[in-house]
């Protein structure tokens, strides 16, 4: 009447109502009252709900009186977790890469979640990541030096000729083009 | 008959409208008036005046004097840097001598403002600024004479702002010239060559004594000078480039239809420019 009684207090007294027409009735007397009290709309007295409500509950009851199976379906998600987050690591070929600024924390690849396991814990060692033998990798410019070499060279024979012969093409709206003589020598 | 006669008197009024239509676009722009008159006397300037002076050059660190003189009119000046190791380092310049380019034409590519200078070897100057509006040229402040136009100042800047070169006099003398000059038509000794793939603005043409391994490409401020020549057997494909002051030195070498060849670009621009320029000539120009 007041709320407070749990499914089992509910169920223990429609229990009790089951086997004793007198109780029933007395039942729904006292709900008519409640419901008088709280001012809610007095239900018809025909329409007798307790029958209902007390098959629900055990049905409701039966589903989960096996405590095994709650158990087996917590462990079964907290599995699946756990070893699709493994999976994932797995699967990663690009190295993660990490924070190398002073003072800031690491981040290590591998210390994500773990499986867990009695066994002494391991940090997944960083992967080698190995490059199909297929592919060749070959610097198209790594004769960069030699080409500034070169073009420090051209700078020094040529310099004469663009100055020179640039007049032809712009105002050249500066003091002057010169050749330095450190760059002639 | 009639007919025929109205066809080609409305050719005749619409050739005359595009024509005007296309000059006053030449003429009519948005730049300043003053900043038009002074494009032009910067231009005249060597024509019209003989000048003597000293001036200092800073570039990648060096500096030196240089005294210039220059008689008005003639195409060649003199050089001397003051301060040379050697006994005696006397150069000739050429005086500007390029084609005409209006502010019009200018300020397409440079976004240009004249306000008053500083005063230079003791003159009184106006000061032009040249800033570039993409990255394929570099930016010029100039202190130019008030009385000659001629620029007493100037100093270049990388595409990201950078001071690369320095020019200032120090002391100048400056004489006009008395008669009047008919001066060469530049423009009819420049033949420009149609190559697809140069910079937006940047013309290339032969020049006089070079024709045969160079081409000239300028928008008319920014100069390079592109050499071609054949690529050493022991040296593959690549590039590589160093800068000196305003000046960049860039060398790529390839193999083109199986001939290897090294393209040289040297002159007053921005390496993307230099890039662009040595990979447009790498197709044989066509006149």
């Amino acid at each position: 009447m007041d709320g407070e009684a749990n499914d089992l207090d509910m169920a223990r007294a429609l229990r009790g109502t089951a086997g004793s027409e007198e109780l029933r009735v007395y039942w729904r007397r006292q709900q008519l009252i409640r419901e008088a009290i709280v001012g809610q709309r007095v239900s018809a007295l025909e329409i007798d709900v307790s029958e209902a409500v007390r098959k629900t509950i055990l049905s409701e009851k039966r589903r989960y009186a096996n405590p095994l199976i709650s158990m087996a379906v917590a462990a079964s998600v907290t599995l699946a977790v756990v070893l699709g987050g493994q999976q994932a690591l797995l699967f990663n070929e690009t190295p993660i890469n990490s924070v190398t600024a002073p003072g800031a924390i690491v981040q290590v690849p591998g210390t994500g979640a773990v499986q867990a396991s009695f066994a002494e814990s391991q940090v997944m060692q960083p992967r080698t990541v190995t490059s199909p033998a297929s592919v060749t990798t070959v610097d198209p410019y790594s004769n960069r030096a030699s080409y500034n070499r070169l073009a420090d060279e051209r700078f020094k024979s040529l310099l004469q000729v663009h100055i020179t012969t640039a007049s032809a093409v712009s105002i050249m709206p500066l003091v002057s083009r010169s050749v330095d003589p450190a760059d002639s020598q | 008959m009639n007919q025929l006669r109205c066809a080609f008197f409305s050719i005749a009024i619409a050739t005359a409208v595009v024509l005007s239509s296309r000059a006053n676009a030449q003429d009519k722009c948005d730049v300043d008036q003053s900043i038009a008159r002074a494009i032009d006397q910067i231009q005249e300037s060597h024509q019209k005046f003989s000048y003597s002076g000293t001036f200092l050059k800073e570039s990648s660190g060096a500096r030196n004097f240089i005294s210039k003189s220059h008689v008005a009119g003639q195409d060649l000046g003199q050089l001397n840097y003051l301060n040379a190791p050697a006994a005696e380092e006397t150069q000739t310049f050429w005086a500007p001598r390029g084609p005409a380019v209006t502010a019009c034409e200018l300020s397409v590519f440079y976004s240009l403002h004249l306000k008053l200078g500083p005063k230079v070897a003791g003159r009184p100057t106006a000061s032009l600024h040249l800033r570039p509006r993409d990255g394929l040229r570099l930016g010029y402040r100039l202190a130019l004479d008030d009385v000659s136009g001629l620029v007493l100042k100037s100093e270049s800047f990388s595409e990201d702002g950078k001071l690369l070169e320095r020019h200032e006099y120090a002391s100048i003398t400056v004489t006009p010239r008395d008669d009047t000059i008919t001066a060469e038509s530049a423009t009819s000794l420049m033949q420009h060559l149609d190559i697809i793939g140069l910079p937006l603005g940047y013309k290339a043409s032969l020049a006089r004594g070079f024709e045969e391994k160079a081409l000239f490409v300028s928008d008319g401020i920014a100069a390079a000078t592109v050499v071609f020549e054949p690529l050493a057997d022991d040296l593959s494909a690549g590039e590589g480039a160093v800068r000196h002051g305003a000046t960049l030195t860039y060398s790529r070498g390839s193999v083109v239809s199986g001939t290897r060849i090294l393209v040289t670009v040297i002159g007053e621009v921005p390496l993307a420019a230099a890039r662009l320029i040595a990979e447009a000539v790498r197709v044989v120009p066509s006149r």
